[in-house]
């Protein structure tokens, strides 16, 4: 296939890619958008406006998702790069084993667990409650940071750290001189993919959140259904924002790793 | 040197690596591990009153369940390999160079970062009866009105759910390959090429074995998140029969409490079909 | 500085045959510096690890002047190990690499600059404290390890292979520094290396490690001339064995009796003398052999000769091989110096 042909192929594929998203952004900036109309009649940043109006609950909703995402991949990161540094350095017994129990969360769907979560979450007063969600979270976002560190510390020297320990720093000082900035770009991409994973979460915050902890991807489908077209369409582009800078972030660390989990799911 | 490795043990590891791993471990313990045993229990009725089988048997009963399973099954399928087909395509077009390659490469990982529900918004405003690309049909004189229009959402083929997750996940597929076909470089079809093959004979010889592991525990993840999401197929789907998903959230919000068995034995349905693929796909790998 | 004990110290790796450390016992005087020479996997480096206390032995003790520090952890050691890696920490500068210990002991900001810079200074890398590991040769990389962990002063130098990283002529130049450096400072030091020549001009002793312990230890010309039992020969290329009978300054064997220098064992053993050791000619302990085959090795031809159902190999130069034909007699003359015995082999 020489060059033209590839480029023209190209385009299309990306073409179809982004093309979902020329409606969305569309409605973010129309008023009263109806068929036949290809496009707007009427360009207008009215639903931006109203978007952030006082009665709105878009700001709270952001503010929400936001706090919810960096707490879980906080959670996610102190619990997963422990975790990810056991897998990608040492060989023991039962390690197929752990990684399979770890894999079993990223492919078995959330609403499959999410229905039995509810149950425990009830027993510990934990439903209705952004701390709940904020906990129910780590099922998928856990998963997705240990497997990221996991391979960021395969590619990692411990003997670094042998040979700081040699020239008088002590355990704590290793981690924090040694082992944190050697590994700060790979907890760099599986915090924000966490970020990602937890900001994109539907079943589980609606299952767990009971409708009280109103998120962006929740309040998205409630301002469709009601026929808010343009109000949803500024929540998509908000919900898309994190990650396209994030993308832009980190493309090129990206490349050949970093999404290997399995995006946001 | 024979120490090394046990000497990384002593730095910060504190001797043992379960040590690192238990908090971790915990938590998808109590979490993942709790929620599968309470759905399960849920599923025999406990908290209902006495363990019994009434819910399953009840579901494994009632046709909608299985026409609902089989819907979700035809999803998964056709979404798994309509990604998997478009997805290798697309990682051997992006594989080599040509102007606009970084550019096209770049936006070709955007889709993994945007949240289904905004995808699914996203396709549902584009191919609807009034959607945008009726909008265009209609402006090029194609149809005459939104009934004109084919339904591709909302229809009975989940085409509209399908287009979803072929949308999502050929980018997730392809750059997953793209990796995997920079690990294993040029040289191996270049050997075959030498020993006489032809371009298209390396690549489907000795290219896409070596491919294979990666393509179907990719494949895997696909077919169990298309099987399984509640966003896409409740935006996009038709309402009767509903996919799987949709079906036991349903039955989990039904005003009468009684059907919450029912949504348990539902989600432990998805869940046996999930330990099912992780079995095939992942279960004994080296 | 530091006087080093070593007391039979044993150590298992888990899940492996063979013992890495057995009964390895071993005394550094105060100021020497020591080369610990080995085969790879002789455990010399594991002996390294556990005096820097980064592996704890199964048994026995390591002592500094005397006093046990087996309870002491890695950074409250007295002893330095410079890794054969160089092992510098990517994420910071050159200074900031030779600064780490300080640093970790928070001196005075200004205290360490000084420092740094007269360490740099002194392994001639003052004016490369802005650099970047990744922007630094092997050799450079290897004398900033040697800095950072000089810098420290501290009682005892451990080095792991410091040239085995190197370009053959830059070790050269790295042995005279290491060298230099260890007689200004008067650091007591373990280098271990696999390279005879390198032990031989690094330590003011050799210790020769097999099979995780010291087989034999003193001056390199007595490791080469004098070995201590048939590994240490061959280890040292010795390939010329001949059992007989040491008695009186002889050696009674197949090829007769051969004059011994003084000192060497008396009673039944087997007689050994390095190939290169031989010459051609007439004179004391002269013998004739019948030429089998010579192989042209560069510098040095190998000539395999035999006589009374004996072989015996020599290593000679060109002009001095010119002689040796297949198949016809030569007269070889085996030094009374050059020869030693193994008692009881």
């Amino acid at each position: 296939m020489n060059a033209r042909a590839r480029m023209a192929l190209g385009a299309l594929l990306i073409a179809a890619l982004m093309a979902p998203l020329v409606p969305l952004a569309l409605w973010s900036v129309a008023r009263g958008w109806f068929f036949p109309q290809i496009l707007p009649a009427t360009w207008t940043f009215e639903p931006w406006m109203r978007a952030f109006a006082a009665r709105s609950d878009i700001p709270g909703a952001l503010m929400t998702t936001t706090c919810i995402a960096l707490a879980a991949s906080a959670l996610a990161l102190l619990l997963g790069i422990p975790a990810g540094r056991a897998l990608g350095l040492y060989r023991f017994r039962g390690k197929t084993l752990v990684e399979l129990a770890l894999l079993a969360p990223v492919i078995v769907p959330g609403i499959a667990v999410g229905l039995g979560i509810h149950g425990v979450f009830l027993r510990l007063g934990l439903t209705n409650s952004a701390l709940g969600v904020v906990l129910v979270h780590l099922v998928p976002t856990l998963p997705y940071v240990v497997f990221v560190m996991s391979g960021v510390f395969a590619n990692y020297d411990a003997e670094a750290e042998a040979q700081a320990r040699s020239l008088g720093a002590k355990p704590l000082q290793v981690l924090w001189h040694v082992m944190l900035p050697a590994i700060a770009p790979g907890v760099m991409v599986a915090g924000l993919f966490a970020f990602l994973v937890s900001w994109s979460q539907y079943i589980l915050t609606l299952t767990i959140g009971g409708g009280r902890v109103v998120t962006l991807p929740l309040l998205l489908y409630a301002q469709a259904g009601a026929g808010r077209n343009d109000q949803a369409g500024v929540l998509a582009m908000l919900s898309l924002a994190p990650g396209l800078v994030i993308l832009a972030l980190v493309a090129r660390q990206l490349a050949g790793r970093g999404m290997t989990i399995g995006g946001t799911r | 040197m024979a120490g090394s490795r046990t000497s990384a043990t002593e730095v910060i590891g504190r001797g043992h690596p379960w040590l690192s791993l238990a908090p971790a471990l915990c938590v998808i313990a109590v979490l993942f591990g709790g929620g599968l045993v309470l759905g399960l229990a849920g599923s025999f009725g406990m908290g209902r009153g006495g363990w019994s089988l009434d819910a399953w048997a009840a579901v494994l009963g009632e046709g909608r369940v299985w026409r609902s399973l089989g819907l979700s099954l035809w999803i998964a399928f056709a979404s798994t390999a309509l990604s998997c087909l478009i997805g290798l395509g697309a990682a051997l077009l992006l594989r080599r160079r040509f102007p606009g390659q970084g550019l096209a490469r770049l936006l070709f990982q955007i889709n993994l970062t945007i949240p289904h529900a905004v995808g699914a918004l996203g396709i549902l405003w584009l191919l609807s009866q009034s959607g945008f690309l009726a909008r265009i049909a209609g402006g090029a004189g194609l149809i005459d009105g939104p009934a004109g229009f084919p339904a591709l959402t909302q229809d009975r083929h989940a085409i509209g759910i399908i287009a979803h997750y072929v949308w999502k996940e050929v980018p997730f597929i392809g750059l997953i390959l793209l990796a995997n076909m920079q690990s294993i470089g040029d040289d191996p079809e270049a050997a075959a090429r030498s020993l006489g093959a032809s371009p298209f004979a390396a690549m489907r010889l000795v290219l896409l074995p070596l491919l294979r592991p990666a393509l179907i525990r990719a494949g895997a993840i696909v077919f169990a998140f298309s099987f399984g999401a509640w966003e896409v197929p409740v935006l996009l789907g038709q309402s009767s029969p509903p996919a799987l998903p949709v079906l036991a959230w349903q039955r989990f919000t039904d005003p009468d409490l009684a059907a919450r068995p029912e949504a348990m034995a539902i989600a432990m349905l998805i869940a046996l079909v999930s330990a099912l693929l992780i079995r095939a796909a992942f279960a004994g790998r080296s | 500085m530091t006087r080093l004990t070593l007391d039979t110290l044993d150590l298992r790796h888990p899940g492996t045959e063979r013992p890495a450390l057995d009964a390895l016992s071993l005394e550094v005087a105060d100021g020497e510096m020591v080369a610990l020479l080995g085969p790879s996997g002789c455990g010399k480096t594991t002996a390294l690890r556990v005096i820097a206390g980064l592996v704890a032995p199964d048994a026995g003790e390591v002592r500094f002047d005397g006093v046990s520090v087996g309870h002491l952890p890695p950074e409250r050691r007295e002893a330095v190990l410079v890794f054969q890696s160089g092992q510098l920490f990517a994420h910071m500068d050159v200074a900031a690499n030779v600064g780490f210990g300080l640093r970790m002991q928070r001196r005075p900001k200004r205290e360490i600059a000084e420092r740094v810079a007269e360490a740099l200074a002194q392994v001639q890398l003052g004016d490369l404290g802005h650099r970047r590991p990744h922007e630094l040769s092997g050799g450079q990389r290897q004398r900033v390890a040697l800095a950072r962990a000089l810098v420290l002063k501290p009682g005892l130098l451990l080095l792991d292979e410091p040239l085995s990283s190197l370009d053959a002529h830059l070790r050269g130049e790295m042995r005279a520094l290491i060298r230099r450096l260890q007689r200004e400072t008067g650091i007591t030091t373990l280098v271990v290396t696999h390279d005879q020549e390198e032990a031989a001009v690094l330590g003011d002793r050799v210790a020769l490690m097999l099979g995780g312990r010291i087989h034999q230890i003193g001056a390199g010309a007595a490791l080469w001339n004098r070995p201590a039992d048939l590994d240490v020969a061959r280890f040292f290329g010795g390939c010329n064995f001949i059992s007989g009978r040491s008695s009186g300054g002889g050696f009674d064997c197949a090829l007769g009796r051969l004059l011994l220098p003084e000192g060497a064992p008396s009673g039944e053993g087997c007689l050994t003398l390095r190939p290169e050791a031989i010459e051609p000619g007439e004179g004391e302990n002269a013998l004739t052999l019948r030429v089998i085959e010579t192989r042209f090795e560069g510098l040095l031809t190998r000539i395999t000769a035999e006589g009374s159902g004996l072989r015996l190999e020599a290593l000679m130069r060109a002009g001095a091989a010119r002689g040796a034909v297949p198949g016809q007699d030569v007269r070889w003359r085996l030094p009374r110096e050059a020869l030693w015995v193994l008692p009881g082999v």
